[in-house]
């Protein structure tokens, strides 16, 4: 019984290596080969991109049948990296990759491409040659994900912390620790973490407020933020209030669309824990959103457009969805006295024809970024949405666009902390899925062809059906858990305060008053 | 094996039995995933392992793994009953174990009673599978640290591993093994030490993985996978008294039922007359012949099966899945047969639309499910009472053609009921219609990964592949068709109406035509129907509809007008029906009693008796 016994073990042992032997790559080096003069096609699209000396491995896969595949990656300094596969996924090690990056900070990344068929001969393929930027990327990135809806939030939605180095994200919050319910507009100071404002919207539990996050001290401020943007000084933050129906469209790839009907550009004082409305923007004729800071401080840029309709029905508001278009305005402010100066065009829409919105600056003040589209304020839901880019140094207010925009909707944006790296929304995969990409700006704010966040499995994007929202670059790890988080959540201090009141403004139990008879389904 | 212990032995092979086929003839769980029309949630399983992986991660994630895999049988009407009866016959063995280790072998016919709470369930199409297989696994755990006290020492390690072990894999459920390990070591082997140790293990466990580690809210952490946590009651607002509750608290209560049981022995009064009495019974019981006893002790068993068959079906839930089913693979006739056991339900007389849109039937059959306007809403279900009715709309919009709305009200019902495969497989199939192929081939690359539909992927992928403009595949190129071109914002049930009119206009689409004038017949607005009756020649009727034909005699008859059929003429049969129906009309002038249910009788699906009821009115 016993030498049975052994002798199956042993017979599952050898089995177990005769079976790891016949599936381990051969990895016999290529002495002859055939070269052919053509790209071969690589998912996600990583040729010709600029890249961080540390992001994390770009996994890809190739697009050519073949037995097996081959890939060289190499550059001026360092080992070059071989991986052998015997299918089409390329993934590459981790740490030889970091090594490789970090050693040829301004060099050429060369990726040689070659396949075997079933005759045994190898092809090689013109290579991929990517380039690794001087200037690092911050390490870490935060993002919401979630299904592609924005109306029912009844699904899982949840705020990520993703290493850039290598592929770790860790889970910040979840709506299912607060009964379902919204989870939104994450900001930080500075790009550093230390300093956080996220939203709550909990439908079923817990009510709407806004999470501060001082040093990993959480409290809670009794009324919801909208679109955030710290002062850098990070003694007050601004953001918006708005109220935003629905609306769908009969034939088009994107079925929703959004109008606001009402909004305010409000701003917290940290220290006097208090809120006031931003004067030069409070107008009743207006609508103003997306407020966001200059590098100095002494600005608040923001999207302005008229308020084009009269009529008490909100069916009336939609005829005018369209035509909707905002400028982008800027107001000083004197952080010291508290005193604003008063609301300066920069950008027309009246002049350009479009309507701008989202606008974001450079840490280093140099550069202020926004989307342009046909009209309206929501780039997410509007695929004529592109980024362009503005030196603000220069007193002529020239912009242009970008050249990572797509045919499709690209939208929210964050610059890293030295100013060299977007990351940004887009939907130029599919117009539904949003994903993040990133690009590098250079000294004349050119913009490097785009990549996407890489994954471990280069074919993770194929079958994604969450959509990555507001992505936010930051210079070290959210150190404040979702336990402190949840906890400020679920007490019952909180700094109350009082709102200047719009009809935009939510109640206490999250709910808003809706300004017009509503003609919504 | 005793006469007696044969006799258990083949009343259970019985009740298996009966159970399994009533599970798979008459509950038929293929209906279950087709509760999405009450947007009711669905486990959905993929294959690979970063599905799995995303479970293993969190706190009773191996336990949902799994019972999401078993819920995927649940498509094959045979396959699900056999999981259940499986999973019932767990229970039972398990119960079984539990109650002879109590000493409390009278109690031992209470084993049938967690497969009895299953069938409660089950009736009502609800899904509970993951609280169930947790459960199951609390049992499991119990029976085995009940087994290994009597064999071996230890406790203090064992207590602690298999507690540690049995939250993280069930979570919540773990609550039940601690009591019934309580229990044990309380009333069995009378220890109050191990007592004591299993009480805080029950606090400290759940609190220091969950609440510390974890970093779940504590109340979450002592719930998770219970019918106590709070997502149960989003969805089913019933739980309060659903069985489910039932059957987590019957092994604890069942516990008590035991101690009970020992306290009223040891009572000394009580035990005298107990006394007297039981002997007289057990002198009956030992003389009665051993097929009668068998009856007796099955009977009770036989009476509560059907009095919770009878009582707990929900026969309205099991209707609408069944018509959802096949509305899904278009099987129009017995869509129509079932609906008609359901007459009043607005699903049934919404999906009979469809049904009927899809036969031709509309212009005919449409007022035997229609009886008054108020039904108006069930056929395009925007009043706000079906705000949730996602599924349903996305039907609806797709029959007619309007593929935004539907695409929408399938995210929205993607968001509530989960990624299941036939929400994938439509979504895909709406963006192939509107030529959007990358981001079908996203919800396609997630449905191969499912159990059952990696064929129909794979399928629409090869297609893409080969032409991406899809010219082969005839159902896309007919919904492309019912693409509206310009654009409208669509903000109102008017503006459904508006949309359909485009549908006519602009892309001839029949159906939008039959749901157009169906709205006009319900609303009882004849001189719309006339108006558009140019529209026949270019949808291709070749004669007018019967219900169309009366709405037209009407309008001639109040309006005092002739009207232009453009071409048809008016069938012979209507022209008889319209002249019987005067008569009876002259004689309801003499005869009012029993006169509606004449014409009931005679005329209860034609557009005569509905515009007469109108005027009645």
């Amino acid at each position: 019984m016993r030498i049975c016994l052994y002798s199956l073990c042993m017979f599952i042992f050898l089995m177990s290596i005769l079976i790891l032997v016949s599936c381990a790559d051969d990895k016999e080096p290529i002495v002859q080969y055939t070269t052919v003069d053509r790209s071969v096609v690589v998912s996600p699209d990583y040729k010709g991109v600029v890249i961080p000396p540390n992001i994390a491995p770009l996994n890809f896969m190739i697009d050519e049948t073949a037995e097996k595949y081959y890939v060289k990656i190499h550059s001026r300094n360092g080992n070059p990296i071989e991986v052998f596969s015997s299918t089409p996924k390329i993934i590459i090690p981790q740490k030889p990759w970091n090594t490789l990056l970090n050693i040829n900070r301004g060099n050429e990344l060369v990726l040689d491409i070659y396949a075997m068929d079933q005759s045994r001969t190898w092809t090689r393929f013109n290579s991929i040659i990517n380039t690794v930027s001087q200037d690092r990327i911050d390490d870490f990135i935060v993002y919401r994900r979630m299904n592609p809806t924005h109306t029912h939030l009844t699904g899982r939605m949840a705020i990520f912390c993703r290493n850039l180095s290598d592929y770790d994200e860790k889970l910040i919050l979840d709506n299912e620790s607060l009964r379902g319910g919204c989870l939104n507009c994450h900001a930080f100071a500075n790009n550093c973490p230390d300093k956080m404002l996220l939203g709550i919207r909990g439908y079923r539990a817990y009510g709407t407020s806004t999470l501060l996050v001082e040093d990993e001290e959480v409290n809670r401020i009794d009324t919801k933020f909208g679109y955030t943007s710290w002062h850098p000084s990070e003694r007050l933050a601004a953001y918006s209030i708005n109220y935003l129906p629905m609306m769908y469209h009969l034939s088009r790839t994107e079925t929703r669309d959004t109008i606001d009907v009402d909004s305010l550009i409000a701003y917290y004082q940290l220290d006097t824990q208090t809120v006031k409305a931003v004067e030069p923007y409070a107008k009743k004729d207006r609508l103003e959103t997306w407020p966001v800071w200059s590098a100095d401080g002494k600005y608040l840029y923001s999207c302005n457009a008229p308020k084009l309709w009269s009529g008490k029905k909100l069916i009336d508001v939609v005829k005018h969805y369209k035509d909707v278009k905002y400028d982008l305005v800027r107001a000083s402010y004197d952080i010291d006295n508290d005193k604003w100066g008063s609301l300066e065009t920069v950008i027309s829409a009246e002049k350009t024809g479009m309507s701008i919105s989202m606008p974001r600056t450079s840490p280093d003040g140099r550069w202020l970024t926004f989307c342009m589209a046909d009209y309206g304020y929501f780039p997410p839901w509007n695929p004529t949405s592109d980024i362009y880019i503005m030196d603000i140094r220069n007193s002529d207010n020239a912009f242009r666009k970008l050249s990572l925009s797509s045919d499709k909707s690209e939208g929210w944006r964050s610059f890293s902390s030295n100013s060299r790296w977007i990351a940004f929304s887009s939907k130029r995969d599919n117009g539904v899925f949003t994903r993040t990409y990133f690009s590098y700006i250079d000294d004349n704010g050119n913009a490097s062809k785009p990549f996407v966040m890489p994954q471990k499995d280069p074919v993770y994007y194929d079958s994604c059906l969450d959509t990555f929202t507001v992505p936010e670059l930051i210079t070290e790890e959210v150190t404040v858990t979702g336990k402190k988080l949840l906890s400020a959540v679920r007490r019952s201090e909180k700094i109350d305060i009082d709102m200047p009141i719009t009809m935009a403004t939510p109640r206490k139990d999250g709910s808003i008053t809706k300004p017009h008879e509503d003609g919504f389904e | 094996m005793s006469g007696q212990t044969k006799g258990q032995v083949f009343r259970g092979i019985v009740f298996f039995i009966f159970f399994y086929v009533y599970f798979w003839r008459y509950i038929q769980l293929q209906f279950m995933p087709h509760a999405v029309v009450s947007s009711m949630p669905f486990p959905v399983f993929l294959k690979g392992w970063a599905f799995f992986h995303s479970f293993i991660t969190s706190l009773g994630g191996l336990t949902k793994y799994i019972a999401s895999f078993l819920a995927q049988m649940f498509y094959f009407s045979s396959a699900g009953a056999a999981v259940i009866t499986l999973i019932a016959l767990l229970f039972y063995i398990l119960t079984d174990y539990i109650v002879k280790s109590f000493n409390a072998s009278v109690l031992r016919p209470l084993r049938f009673v967690p497969a009895i709470l299953l069938l409660t369930i089950y009736s009502q199409y609800r899904n509970h599978i993951e609280m169930t297989v947790a459960l199951m696994f609390a049992l499991l755990f119990a029976c085995m640290h009940i087994r290994l006290t009597k064999q071996s020492r230890l406790f203090y390690i064992r207590m602690l591993v298999e507690s540690v072990m049995l939250y993280y894999l069930a979570g919540g459920a773990f609550l039940v093994f601690i009591f019934l390990c309580a229990f044990y070591e309380m009333f069995i082997t009378k220890s109050l030490f191990k007592t004591v140790i299993c009480l805080l293990t029950a606090l400290i466990v759940p609190y220091i993985i969950g609440a510390v580690i974890c970093e779940i809210p504590p109340d979450q952490a002592f719930t998770r996978l219970t019918p106590f946590y709070w997502e149960t009651f989003v969805y089913d607002e019933n739980r309060a008294v659903s069985a489910a509750y039932t059957l987590y608290l019957f092994m604890p209560v069942t516990a008590l039922l035991t101690l009970i049981g020992k306290l009223w022995n040891n009572t000394p009064g009580l035990k005298i007359e107990g006394d007297k009495q039981s002997s007289i019974k057990r002198a009956f019981w030992r003389k009665m012949p051993s097929q009668a006893k068998w009856s007796l002790e099955t009977l009770p068993l036989i009476v509560f099966t059907f009095a919770v068959i009878f009582y707990f079906t929900d026969k309205k839930q099991k209707v609408v899945c069944e018509l959802d089913y096949y509305l899904y693979r278009q099987m129009w006739p017995q869509l129509i047969e079932r609906a008609k056991d359901y007459r009043r339900s607005v699903i049934a007389i919404c999906y009979a639309d469809i049904a009927m849109s899809k036969t031709g039937r509309l212009g005919y059959d449409l007022l035997k499910w229609h009886e008054n306007p108020d039904t108006l809403k069930a056929m395009f279900l925007n009043t706000p009472n079906y705000d949730g009715a996602n599924w349903c709309k996305t039907n609806v919009y797709l029959n007619i053609g309007l593929i935004n709305p539907a695409q929408h009200n399938l995210v929205v019902s993607m968001e509530s009921c989960g990624r299941l495969p036939f929400i994938l497989q439509r979504l895909a199939l709406m963006h192939m219609i509107k030529g959007d192929n990358d981001t079908a081939k996203v919800y396609l690359n997630s449905l191969k990964k499912t159990l059952f539909h990696e064929d129909i992927a794979e399928y629409y992928l090869s297609a893409i592949k080969k032409d991406p403009s899809l010219s082969g595949i005839e159902q896309i190129q007919h919904y492309r068709k019912m693409i509206v071109e310009d654009e409208i914002i669509t903000t109102s049930g008017e503006a459904k109406v508006k949309a359909l009119i485009k549908q006519v206009e602009i892309n001839h689409n029949r159906t939008a035509f039959e749901y157009m004038l169906s709205k006009f017949l319900i609303t009882q607005r004849p001189d719309l129907i006339v108006k558009n009756i140019s529209w026949l020649k270019t949808l291709g009727y070749e004669r007018i509809p019967r219900l169309y034909e009366e709405a037209i005699i009407i309008y001639e008859f109040t309006a005092n007008k002739r009207v232009d059929l453009h071409g048809y003429k008016i069938s012979p049969e209507t022209i008889a029906n319209c002249r019987k129906f005067d008569e009876m009309m002259l004689q309801l002038s003499s005869n009012q009693q029993g006169s509606i249910a004449e014409f009931e009788r005679f005329f209860g699906d034609s557009y005569l008796l509905y515009h007469y009821k109108k005027i009645r009115k």
